[in-house]
């Protein structure tokens, strides 16, 4: 572990729609270790992965997109650079898996073909032959079986699974530092999930490669991150170290999500907490706290004053919440919503919202 | 009537019989998408059927509605067989068997007014009367308001809303049997706990009882009282919730249960991982011989390849379609 691989530094990213503006990022500052690997959760229209495209590059500002804030990857402002010279950092140095590999991969160029590309690109190998070897060993890397058959076929005469495992295997090509995943196993079953989950670990380990892994899912990244932050309205809400953010949230809509999500074990027909209402409509988010409208412990301030990011003890875990979970004001908050039976945003506060 | 009242407790309400669903798949070749499935389902219970996308568990509930009507064997509904009935006499059976799908959106016509689309069951069973009354009952019953959804079309509400919306249109005419067809899996997860706990009170406050089919385990486990695990069109494992899932019996089961991504943190992950070994679902155009799922499975032997298990008691209460099960001995080991 050594220094900050990547940074960004309060990332905006706004897009004009015919229905009015989505402030879809609003002033995400995060950082990158490198070798770690870092969660970030949230909902659909959280922005997490417009967030993930920004930091790569693959958003930038235009007509009809307001970006602002900068992104640094070791030593170099990526948001300074044209098209051009980013082109230099993808795939060599910064490497994206998306979620859907079907329509990640072109389905006319066969799979050594694809591989090959940025290997070629980046003059990482100097004949044709060389990539194809190395096309083949990269296919063995990542456990696909017949690799020198696979380089010769199409992306349609795969599986999901083995579509994804060549997606990870053109994204590892060129020994990237920094590798982001955008929801890498959501379009995939449960035992290929969980194999491609493994699979990420193993090459995390063996190469010392940073990791951002973005998921809907906090089951997924209990286990396989070192730090989490939390996405709510394009903003982070919580970011902790994994074993904190589990132990300790602070945030109520971290809590609200592990609650949410039915248990494994102990016994079944759990009531689970409910959260109310509906991700916010990013055209017209919420003023205040973002998360107020469905928060059964809002009170007044919640509703025009919104939190800024604060220290939960130690400066690795952070949050935004006026009223933090587990402390006097918390308690007393619940407590009054509870009796008054709504929150402050006049959402109605019932058992099942506030079971811990 | 005079029956005792364990076997009162356990009435079945629903009964599939080898079962068996083909589509053509061109080329001469069939897609065996159920092959050979038996089932019952008790009075009052929630049954959950999981599997990975292939599996044919969504093939299975369509069948169970007959759309389309299966290739053969038998589904029994109230002592009748679904099957054999004429266009007509399922129609008439129909208020009683409702479905709920996966996309909420696309289940609702995007042109009607919510309270038309919910009240429609009763107009087309010439109770079109009732509607003013047990219109507003059924959507207050599944949480939304009747004034404000009364002049308001699908695209206006969300997902969840949307889902509710296909509920409550299932539960005006007051069914016995609902089945829900990955009722959650277009959801949010914020959105999925309410539409779950939604699930929950509707069985109790109407007497329901539901086919719960579902690839995500972990909701599975927790809203059904028995499982059924499919695989490649068939059932390799029958059995109550938790025993199931907290020693699977059958290696697919095993492999299911140790690849849920889980919110507690994982203890012996590495043992787990040698289960999962490689590979994929084979298509279902062309199934293995023998055991569907001995091309993955760690324990399969010649026996496997050249006879097919069948269902059996592996252990007291315990039903697999295995040779080779993993049995309490061996699964604490794990």
């Amino acid at each position: 572990m050594s220094g900050e691989l990547l940074t960004a530094d309060d990332v905006h990213v706004r897009f004009r729609t015919r229905g009015g503006v989505v402030h879809a990022v609003e002033g995400v500052s995060l950082a990158v270790k490198a070798g770690e690997v870092l969660a970030v959760v949230g909902e659909s229209g959280s922005g997490k992965t417009v967030l993930t495209r920004r930091l790569m590059g693959l958003v930038a500002g235009g007509r009809d997109t307001e970006v602002s804030g900068t992104v640094t990857y070791d030593g170099t402002r990526l948001t300074d650079l044209s098209g051009k010279a980013l082109s230099a950092f993808w795939g060599a140095e910064i490497a994206l898996i998306l979620q859907d590999p079907m329509t990640s991969l072109n389905p006319v160029k066969r799979i050594g073909v694809q591989l090959t590309e940025s290997l070629l690109l980046h003059k990482m190998v100097a004949t044709k032959q060389e990539a194809r070897d190395r096309a083949v060993a990269l296919l063995r890397d990542v456990g696909l079986s017949e690799p020198d058959r696979r380089v010769r076929q199409y992306p349609h005469e795969l599986s999901g699974g083995m579509r994804q495992r060549v997606t990870i295997a053109i994204a590892l090509s060129c020994s990237p530092r920094l590798l982001l995943a955008d929801e890498p196993t959501t379009a995939l079953d449960v035992t290929v999930q969980a194999q491609i989950l493994d699979l990420l670990a193993d090459l995390h380990r063996s190469s010392d490669m940073a990791m951002l892994l973005v998921t809907h899912d906090l089951r997924v990244v209990r286990s396989r991150s070192d730090r989490i932050a939390v996405m709510y309205a394009g903003k982070i809400v919580e970011t902790a170290p994994t074993a904190a953010l589990f132990a300790e949230p602070r945030m109520p809509y971290t809590e609200a999500l592990m609650n949410a999500v039915p248990p494994v074990s102990g016994p079944n027909h759990v009531r689970l907490q409910v959260i109310p209402g509906r991700p916010p409509d990013l055209l017209n988010p919420p003023t205040g706290c973002k998360f107020s409208p469905r928060c059964p412990y809002a009170q007044d301030r919640c509703l025009t004053e919104d939190p800024p990011l604060r220290d939960a003890g130690s400066p690795v875990h952070q949050y935004r919440c006026w009223y933090p979970l587990g402390t006097p004001a918390w308690a007393e908050a619940k407590a009054r919503n509870v009796e008054r039976g709504a929150s402050a945003a006049g959402t109605p506060v019932t058992e099942e919202m506030v079971l811990t | 009537m005079a029956a005792p009242e364990a076997e009162a407790e356990c009435e079945v309400v629903l009964r599939l019989d080898d079962l068996v669903v083909e589509f053509p798949a061109g080329g001469g070749r069939t897609v065996h998408a159920v092959s050979g499935i038996s089932l019952e389902v008790r009075r009052g219970e929630t049954l959950g059927l999981v599997g990975e996308s292939g599996c044919g568990k969504s093939t299975t509930g369509r069948a169970i509605m007959q759309l389309p009507r299966p290739t053969s064997g038998s589904v029994t509904f109230e002592g009748r067989d679904l099957t054999t009935l004429s266009a007509a006499e399922l129609r008439a059976l129909r208020p009683k068997l409702q479905m709920i799908f996966q996309d909420p959106i696309s289940s609702l016509n995007p042109r009607r007014r919510i309270p038309d689309i919910v009240g429609d069951p009763l107009l087309v069973w010439g109770r079109g009367s009732e509607r003013a009354k047990l219109v507003p009952e059924v959507l207050t019953a599944v949480g939304l308001d009747p004034e404000q959804v009364a002049d308001r079309r699908p695209h206006q509400f969300s997902g969840g809303q949307c889902q509710r919306v296909s509920i409550a249109r299932a539960l005006v005419l007051d069914p016995e049997v609902l089945i829900c067809d990955e009722p959650v899996s277009a959801l949010d997860v914020s959105v999925q706990a309410q539409i779950l706990n939604l699930l929950e009170d509707m069985k109790r406050r109407y007497g329901l009882t539901l086919v719960f089919i579902a690839h995500d385990l972990g909701v599975v486990r927790n809203i059904s009282d028995r499982v059924a695990v499919m695989y490649l069109g068939k059932i390799c494992e029958l059995g109550p919730t938790e025993a199931l899932f907290d020693h699977p019996v059958h290696p697919y089961t095993r492999l299911l249960v140790s690849s849920i991504p889980s919110m507690e943190t994982v203890t012996g992950a590495d043992i787990a991982r040698a289960d999962r070994g490689r590979g994929e679902m084979p298509s279902p155009v062309n199934p293995p011989s023998g055991c569907r799922f001995r091309t993955r499975c760690p324990l399969a032997t010649e026996r496997c390849a050249a006879e097919e298990p069948l269902m059996r008691e592996v252990a007291p209460g315990r039903i697999a379609a295995c040779h080779h099960p993993v049995l309490a001995t061996a699964a604490e080991g794990v």
